[in-house]
């Protein structure tokens, strides 16, 4: 709002932070149920003296440190950079609100990443004992992250008694924290479950093969009992109306809740089956049939998670373009181009050039002309009046924040879109 | 003044702490991460002067020396990224409303700086681990090592930027409309050299504690590699010296005389901060380089440069706002608890170390 837009012609600011984040979910999570799988596995090969298998181990812990430290560390960065140049209002809330909690998350973080690096490369080395608390340091860090962030995460989707008394424990603590920290865990263990058939694929010992596919099987089947249960929860846990909107109330938002557990479901039986009964077949394509599968069914729940809270960044308080719901009856007599000067930078002083920076000001972070979120099928052989008639309405659809702004902003608007989608002048 | 209705204000929730507790915070963290954004870039420039030194005189030890730094780079990399999550995270506090804006107008050049380090760091692992055909090649993988340097200068140029045009709010306008260069800012091309070279002189430091410290490698490379580290040092904080005068010449009038008298603080600093490097070039000269000594003054310059960083910052950003009169709504629970857990996870990331350094010893005799 009150910040330059970011615009590029060809990638919408949703798409690269959902490209960016979807990678860096799937790595923080594994990177925190392959830190327990890693370390109880080793473990439980000291206990029956099985070097091979701990050897086996040993190659699991180095996908953490090639994949997790690196990718999973700056995807991570990359979400916040994002999300920032999309949405720096929202942005710049979040991180005002929870300041000394990402700072303590932040703590976590130099936890794990240390942690991560003194084990791995002091494998054989130290003494079994002092590696396996290094070991467990590591997924203590890894695992705080989460417990901290999910904490910010459902914050904006139910942010419950912090927008009358703005405190941090009541943003924190909110009704749909715990069920995204039970969920979340889940599919941290599933996720580990499935990277490490990638290095079973790979592993030649049978016997090897065997002993930690069933283990590989237990962290799969207590994931699945977690997430199903954590994310059932989580959907009592809302609100009675965005219930309703997960369950048929919203085609595109049911469709995305719907596959994402049956694509869960179908991970859990093939990879139970692989794990538990035949684990000698797990080859490489299993493995990345599992991979890809969790990637589908873990993405469609975070679009359905990010969408369930349009048309908010944060329910209730601030909208997605940015414009806070108490500011809205003063922007609607003062115009929303009173409150920044920089949609209208570089634009000519007409009708059509107001309606641009109007659109620039409120629409552009969601949504493009053709494209993204394209309004082109929306407004196409609509004339100039019936667009700035559909502009009162747009919080009809339960997803749109209302039009935000003068009677002759709306109307500039209203000719801006008209003559981008259907040419008029 | 256009400018300020451009500056976006500062956002309604108010910020968890007063301002000056972020201030020091952002101070503190940000003076770990240039340490290991030194020993990175600084590291990285050393790596391929010390290959070229091996490949130009035939002397195996300075590969081993680029070798070694290959090897503690991949550490320095991930340091790097981790402690400057940190003054990030502060400076978005304080300072949110240039930032932001200043990142918007860098756009994709800002994004990029983020896959620039993801690939700078699998290079760097390639050069270290040498899987495949690599190590039989002719290089030993030395090109990854150039690509990996070009990638940092380029993030060290990105991140200079987005300071650098995050203090001009006036130039923003030129620069939103294409009308101006973001690098066209008077400050930017000093700083930045003064950034590498700085990064440079630090690591050539680090070479010469490093050497002494290292018991495994023969007397040979123990002497190269110290004044390998010596000659870097000397040679680099003496071409500071025009540098940094072009770089405070290039600040306005106002700003520069923040460190010479116009701020305490920054005065001090000021001073201090160039009476350690003079006498870091004087002892090395004299022949009296005592590692301790050095390493003392090393740190010093760099802790005296960041509270030098501060004052001007702070210069130039209270053109615009005063960032104390922020509205505060203290969260005073939770920062008790970041604080202590910070606390436990340095003390036990110390004690691990310790226990790692205890059990290591014995095989190494």
């Amino acid at each position: 709002m009150e910040f330059p837009f970011w615009i590029h012609p060809d990638i919408a600011g949703g798409q690269l932070i959902a490209s960016i984040a979807i990678l860096h979910v799937f790595i923080s999570h594994f990177a925190v149920g392959m830190g327990l799988y890693v370390v109880m596995a080793e473990q439980k090969a000291v206990k029956n003296e099985d070097w091979e298998l701990l050897n086996f181990v040993k190659t699991n812990s180095s996908l953490i440190l090639f994949i997790s430290a690196i990718l999973g560390a700056l995807t991570g960065v990359g979400i916040w950079f994002s999300i920032a140049l999309v949405s720096p209002a929202g942005t710049g809330s979040l991180i005002s609100i929870f300041v000394w909690g990402w700072a303590s998350e932040w703590v976590f973080f130099v936890l794990e990443i240390s942690a991560l690096l003194m084990y791995y490369y002091t494998w054989d080395k130290i003494s079994q004992r002092t590696h396996i608390f290094i070991g467990w340091l590591y997924f203590i860090g890894a695992f705080f992250s989460l417990v901290i962030i999910a904490g910010i995460i459902a914050f904006q989707l139910t942010p419950g008694t912090w927008n009358t008394d703005r405190t941090f424990w009541s943003g924190f603590f909110n009704a749909s924290y715990l069920p995204q920290v039970v969920g979340r865990f889940g599919i941290s263990l599933i996720l580990a479950a499935v990277y490490s058939t990638l290095v079973l694929s790979f592993t030649k010992n049978e016997r090897v093969k065997k002993t930690a596919g069933h283990f590989s099987g237990i962290f799969a089947a207590v994931g699945f009992i977690l997430t199903f249960g954590g994310f059932y929860w989580w959907e009592l846990s809302l609100p009675q109306n965005i219930q309703g909107l997960l369950s048929g109330g919203n085609v595109i938002l049911t469709n995305f809740f719907r596959y994402a557990s049956f694509t869960a479901l179908g991970l859990a039986i093939v990879s139970l089956f692989f794990t538990f009964v035949i684990p000698k077949k797990i080859n490489i394509v299993v493995a990345v049939i599992l991979m890809v599968t969790g990637l589908y069914s873990f993405g469609y729940y975070e679009f359905a998670r990010e969408r369930a809270r349009k048309p908010y960044i944060i329910m209730n308080y601030m909208y997605a373009n940015g414009i806070l719901t108490s500011e809205v009856s003063k922007l609607n007599k003062d115009g929303i181009l009173s409150k920044t000067g920089w949609t209208e930078l570089g634009k000519p002083d007409t009708k059509i050039g107001k309606g641009r920076a109007v659109f620039e000001a409120e629409c552009v972070s969601c949504h493009k002309i053709k494209g993204y979120n394209a309004l082109t099928p929306k407004m196409q052989g609509m004339g100039e009046q019936d667009i700035a008639f559909f502009l009162t309405m747009l919080d009809s659809n339960p997803l749109m924040p209302p039009f935000v702004g003068t009677e002759t902003e709306r109307k500039a608007l209203a000719a801006y879109l008209n003559k981008e989608i259907n040419g008029g002048s | 003044m256009e400018s300020i209705n451009l500056i976006p204000s500062f956002l309604p929730i108010g910020i968890s702490s007063p301002p000056a507790l972020f201030v020091f915070f952002l101070t503190f963290t940000f003076f770990l991460h240039i340490i290991f954004v030194n020993l990175t870039l600084g590291g990285s420039l050393l790596l391929l002067t010390s290959k070229y030194i091996s490949k130009v005189y035939g002397d195996n030890n300075y590969n081993m020396i680029a070798e070694e730094l290959g090897y503690l780079n991949t550490f320095n990399i991930s340091l790097t990224v981790t402690t400057g999550v940190a003054p990030l995270l502060f400076i978005q506090t304080i300072y949110g409303n240039f930032f932001y804006t200043s990142s918007v107008l860098l756009s994709f050049k800002w994004l990029f700086v983020l896959a620039a380090v993801i690939f700078a760091y699998y290079f760097y692992y390639l050069y270290k681990m040498k899987p495949l055909y690599i190590r039989y090649s002719g290089g030993k993988g030395i090109i990854f090592i150039v690509f990996a340097a070009l990638l940092f200068l380029y993030v060290a140029f990105m991140l200079v930027s987005n300071t650098v045009l995050s203090t001009h709010p006036e130039a923003w306008k030129e620069v939103y409309l294409n009308k101006r260069a973001f690098f066209d800012l008077p400050t930017l091309l000093p700083r930045y050299i003064h950034f590498v070279f700085a990064a440079t002189a630090f690591a050539g430091l680090f070479l010469m504690v490093y050497s002494r410290m290292k018991k495994s490698f023969s007397k040979e490379l123990k002497e190269k590699m110290y004044s390998f580290g010596k000659k870097s040092f000397f040679i680099v904080t003496l071409a500071q010296i025009p540098v940094g005068i072009w770089l405070l010449l290039s600040h306005e009038k106002e700003i520069m005389m923040l460190l010479m008298g116009g701020s305490l603080l920054g005065t001090i600093s000021f001073i201090i901060a160039l009476v350690a490097a003079i006498s870091a070039l004087v002892v090395i000269m004299l022949k009296k380089d005592n590692i301790y000594l050095l390493t003392g003054i090393g740190v010093a310059i760099i802790i005296f440069m960041v509270l030098i960083r501060r004052v001007i910052e702070n210069g130039y950003f209270s053109k615009y706002v005063n960032i104390y009169n922020m509205e505060t709504n203290p969260q005073w629970g939770i920062f008790a608890i970041f604080l202590l857990l910070l606390l436990a996870v340095l003390g036990i990331i110390g004690f691990t170390l310790f226990k790692i350094n205890r059990e290591l010893k014995p095989k190494n005799k």
